[in-house]
């Protein structure tokens, strides 16, 4: 056994499953606080990522690019939000799935209709070329630092939840609409704005992403199917869980392609499919929790 | 009025609505000329091999062009004729998304409502050994677009198929050599592979010449077709202790795979090779990454200080578009320019006439010189341009990125015919 | 989703227009710009869509991996007639029924304990392995990226003579025939007890299940059918196209089939049916126009969406309405 061959498919686990955990925040926070599942997440990425790559493409400028992509998905979010989710609270599961699964086909083939198929190059900023030496380990930079980005939106989420005046409105309000709308919040707006936020996620997590995929508008459907997996193994709602579930997918996809290269996607699914059969909360979700 | 009644109207009003301004083209019944024949064109305009399906779409437009006016080099091929046997070609185009079912499916209306007399087209292995079979058991002509694995005409081949790139076999058998010559006879390769026929093919047929000319093969990393993030399998590569990299991965595949490769460092190790380049490979890496790499290109532009034809069909292609003409172009362009000369010679377009010319095996002198195809299993006999990438500072012209070392003729490297696994069926 | 049963129309009086239906359906496609060949590939998505409305239109299960029973039955029944090793087209078409039933009951076992989104997922996840054990393991048998090309197309050897359905209009036949056989079972199942029980679990889970009945055994029970109607489906569409596709076993495919299901309207059977047809026309008669060539998916999305929001019973659901509203017949 190659250890040397096993540390390195470990930082590739990590840097993986910082990745995969940024993407499947939004989509958790959104689950988790409203109840409701947004299979439009794949399709907001895409948003996020192209508008991202317009903007960077044009002016050369990074921060500018990730800007657009949050403005983008945000208001993406919004949109999607007032029109037409604010009508599926209450009604059942499906609906809301199918809704959300139509939105996605009317964005990105709307994407489509203006990009056209081809697949777009999103150049790696200037700030993440080159390699790190890690331990004797060579690894990009680039993925290192999203790694940094990864952990600081973690905490700054975080830390707007609760640890802030809006994260209480938005807490309590999920947990006892009815009280915080006597209390004259409005808690339609504390919805939205959530939704809006796990959007804007996605939008981030398009615009990190897209220097190391292939920016075409079918890009998100494995992003999306990954998203799954990652809050179905970490727990739905948990932050920890995002994180923890992130890691672990991207650690199963890494070592398995150390070792049996031929399964490593499979080997994803099959996690999957084992919690949701053994603990369908995953591991640090609450039962009952829609 | 009802709730339901008027969600349903103004749905289906809305919906109507729609249809209208976008100009929905309400079908109309139209009956095929007698003067005309018909050309389905399968190109992949979307998907990881886009590019290169993109300068194929742009090959066969200059061919039909060409033909019906009687002029570039397949005015000089035909004699100035103008059609074929006194009929104008038309086409429609379909996208294959890079996918063989789409591909299938439009080639099949292609024959079924368009009555085309040939079907043309393909980049990646996967719909070009699909469209065979669609060709076989519909009885229309098949020519292939670009397809480089040894199955194509191999376990695969069809008897209303022609191939006309060089497969894997050759391609290996020819570069290797150059590879030993150049970086020496004890190199230790490992392989990046996409999971599919193509990319199995030519993994093997390399490793099989480069260890007769003495390299190892330390390991074949195998990645799904098509992925986009190499990390987890660029890092088995980059501990693998070997001091070359042979990358099989092609279009979008290849570009985001070598890219990666130098963000992991791979690149500064180990030498890359990249057996069969792809059109727009070298724009996609840029020359800094692609000066210095050994590989092989189908074709190239300047092998039009070589073949005369190759510096018309440059010319054309080059006034048309304004860009000069890569590999896949040129493959469409032949293929049509072969056909049209097969049919002349069959005096008719019915397929198994023209396959039975085809077979025939009559050398026309076209962009790779003179080219035929070998009856047994139909797979063209042509040349090999072992390239080399050139340093930034050598390039002469924003698409000069290869300078071609060597052509290494067809007939030296043609896989045994006993080898293959070819059986063609009965016409 | 839809909550309340929907009323089915008289069997006799559906059998007959469906008959005559599937008899003129391919005159009715060439006229307007289409051919036969676009007619089978309707009913083809339209008995694949028949067990889609059994789980969902009737008994309100959600899944996103129906691809799985499609392929199977398809690479199953198209290996055993490319091998030879059952040149029966209808054996090999058992068969393949068969043995995506079998996927069917594994899977559904595996996954109905869960509801709602968990299951949409879990079905998900199902339907992604099988597309990767297509593509890999399984590949020798499969043909992987490439899909197995060089199905045979249909023949039914009756020991005196053997019906000849390798033509076009042959092969129409064949699925036609299939297909309206496929369209009376389900009208069996849904109009039986069983089929009635079905509908109070869509209408209210915890009072079916109350009553005492067992309501995940009737759930996979339906779920095997569904798989079943899938597999026979998947075979015909090998047949139809001598060659089963990679993609049968993708998420495309199985998105593609609640759309269509849903745009014609779940719950009603020739939902299914009337989906396939907006579906495989639109795309036929915008894919040659430039300019729009690619806009017929966002079309169908957007009025996917308003269906789903607005109007419920899709474009069947939608015709009825207006029919009974005019001549005010009682629900």
């Amino acid at each position: 056994m190659d250890l040397h061959l096993v540390a390195a498919q470990l930082l590739n686990g990590v840097a993986l499953g910082a990745i995969l955990a940024l993407v499947a925040l939004g989509l958790t926070i959104v689950f988790g606080l409203l109840g409701f599942v947004n299979f439009a997440h794949g399709a907001i990425f895409t948003s996020g990522a192209y508008g991202g790559w317009v903007v960077y493409t044009k002016t050369g400028s990074f921060v500018l690019g990730v800007a657009t992509a949050l403005a983008t998905a945000f208001v993406l979010g919004i949109v999607i939000e007032r029109l037409l989710i604010r009508s599926y609270y209450n009604r059942p599961p499906e609906d809301q799935i199918l809704v959300t699964f139509g939105l996605a086909i009317v964005i990105v083939e709307t994407i489509r209709a203006i990009f056209t198929g081809q697949t777009q190059t999103f150049e790696t900023p200037s700030w993440g070329n080159g390699v790190v030496n890690v331990a004797g380990i060579f690894y990009p930079q680039y993925r290192l630092e999203v790694i940094a980005v990864v952990a600081v939106t973690l905490l700054a989420i975080y830390l707007l939840i609760y640890k802030t005046r809006i994260g209480l409105i938005v807490r309590a309000g999920i947990d006892d609409p009815l009280v915080v709308n006597l209390l004259g919040i409005n808690v339609r707006r504390t919805f939205m704005f959530v939704f809006a936020m796990g959007a804007a996620l996605a939008g981030l997590a398009g615009v990190f992403d897209s220097p190391l995929l292939a920016v075409n508008p079918d890009m998100g459907t494995d992003v999306l199917v990954q998203s799954f997996v990652v809050i179905v193994i970490g727990g739905v709602g948990s932050f920890g869980g995002a994180i923890v579930g992130g890691l672990i997918a991207g650690e199963i996809i890494s070592l398995a392609t150390a070792f049996i290269p031929d399964y490593s996607q499979a080997l994803l699914y099959v996690a999957m499919a084992l919690v949701l059969i053994l603990r369908p909360q995953g591991l640090f979700g609450v039962v009952g929790r829609s | 009025m009802t709730d339901s009644r008027r969600s349903f109207l103004t749905t289906s009003l809305g919906a109507a609505g729609a249809l209208a301004a976008s100009g929905f083209p309400f079908p109309r019944l139209t009956l095929a000329a007698d003067d005309t024949l018909f050309i389905g064109l399968l190109c992949d305009q979307t998907g990881s091999y886009s590019a290169d399906g993109g300068d194929l779409q742009k090959g066969y437009e200059l061919a039909i062009e060409d033909l019906n006016a009687g002029t570039g080099v397949m005015g000089k091929v035909l004699g100035g004729k103008k059609g074929v046997l006194g009929k104008k070609i038309t086409y429609k185009i379909a996208d294959t998304q890079t996918k063989p079912d789409p591909a299938v499916q439009r080639a099949t209306e292609f024959i079924t409502q368009d009555k085309a007399s040939m079907f043309t087209g393909g980049v990646s292995t996967a719909e070009v050994i699909a469209m065979e079979k669609t060709a076989q058991q519909n009885k229309v002509l098949f020519m292939t677009g670009a397809s480089g694995s040894n199955d194509t005409t191999g376990k695969d081949c069809q008897r209303y198929a022609f191939r006309s790139q060089c497969d894997a076999y050759m391609v290996s058998k020819a570069l290797a050599p150059v590879l030993a010559a150049k970086l020496g006879k004890k190199r230790r390769a490992v392989y990046l592979v996409p999971d599919y026929s193509y990319g199995h093919s030519l993994a093997d047929s390399m490793k099989e010449f480069t260890e007769k000319e003495g390299w190892t093969t330390v390991a074949q990393v195998v990645a799904p077709f098509p992925t986009s993030d190499y990390s987890s399998y660029l890092t088995n590569i980059a501990n693998a202790n070997a001091d070359t990299f042979v990358n099989i991965e092609f279009g979008n595949d290849g570009v985001s795979s070598t890219k990666q490769a130098a963000q992991f460092g791979v690149l500064k190790k180990m030498q890359l090779v990249v057996p069969n380049i792809s059109t727009y490979f070298a724009d996609g890496v840029g020359a800094d990454i692609m000066g210095g790499v050994y590989g092989t290109l189908p074709w190239s532009f300047r092998l039009q200080d070589r073949y005369p034809m190759a510096k018309i069909f440059v010319d054309s292609f080059t006034k048309k578009y304004g860009s000069r003409p890569r590999w896949t172009a040129q493959i469409a362009y032949d293929q049509i320019a072969i056909w049209a000369d097969a049919c002349y010679r069959a005096k008719s377009v019915a397929s198994a006439d023209v396959i039975k010319v085809l077979e025939e095996g009559h050398p026309i002198e076209l962009s790779l010189g003179k080219v035929y195809y070998r009856a047994g299993d139909h797979q063209q006999v042509r040349p090999v341009p072992i390239v080399l990438g050139k340093k930034p500072e050598a390039m002469q012209g924003k698409d000069d990125f290869f300078e071609i070392l060597e052509v290494v003729p067809g007939e030296s490297v043609m896989q045994p015919l006993n080898l293959t696994g070819c059986t063609l069926p009965p016409v | 989703m839809i909550r309340r049963p929907w009323q089915l129309a008289h069997p006799r009086t559906a059998f007959a227009v469906m008959a005559v239906f599937l008899i003129i359906f391919p005159t009715l496609m060439s006229l307007i710009g289409g051919d036969v060949t676009l007619a089978s590939r309707v009913l083809i998505l339209a008995t694949f869509g028949l067990g889609v409305d059994l789980i969902f239109g009737f008994t309100g299960l959600l899944s996103f991996g129906q691809a799985a029973f499609y392929g199977t039955g398809g690479f199953v029944a198209g290996y055993l007639m490319l091998q030879h090793i059952v040149p029966n087209t209808l054996l090999a078409l058992a068969i393949g029924t068969v043995a995506a039933a079998l996927c069917g009951v594994v899977i559904g076992a595996l996954s109905l304990r869960q509801v709602g989104v968990y299951f949409a997922m879990l079905t998900l996840a199902f339907g992604e392995l099988f597309f990767f054990l297509e593509n890999s393991p399984l590949r020798a048998f499969t043909g992987g990226e490439s899909g197995l090309p060089g199905v045979p197309r249909a023949t039914i050897p009756l020991g005196f003579t053997t019906i000849d359905c390798t033509s076009a209009v042959g092969t129409y036949a064949f699925i036609a025939v299939i297909y309206f056989l496929g369209y009376l079972l389900m009208r069996r199942i849904i109009a039986s007890p069983f089929g009635r029980i079905l509908r109070a679990i869509l209408e209210n889970p915890e009072r079916a299940a109350a009553s005492g009945h067992d309501t995940l055994r009737y759930k996979l029970v339906a779920f095997t059918i569904a798989a079943a109607y899938a597999g026979m489906a998947g075979g015909l569409l090998g047949i139809f196209q001598g060659y089963m596709p990679p993609d049968a076993f993708g998420i495309d495919q199985s998105g593609e089939i609640i759309v269509v299901t849903v745009i014609g309207g779940a719950g009603t059977l020739i939902g299914p049916l009337v989906g396939a047809f907006v579906w495989i026309y639109l795309q036929h008669a915008l894919q040659n126009v430039a300019v729009i060539s690619g806009v017929w998916k966002l079309i169908l999305g957007l009025i996917f969406v308003a269906l789903i929001t607005g109007f419920r019973r899709g474009i069947v659901g939608g015709a009825t309405a207006l029919l009974r509203a005019r001549r005010k017949r009682p629900a």
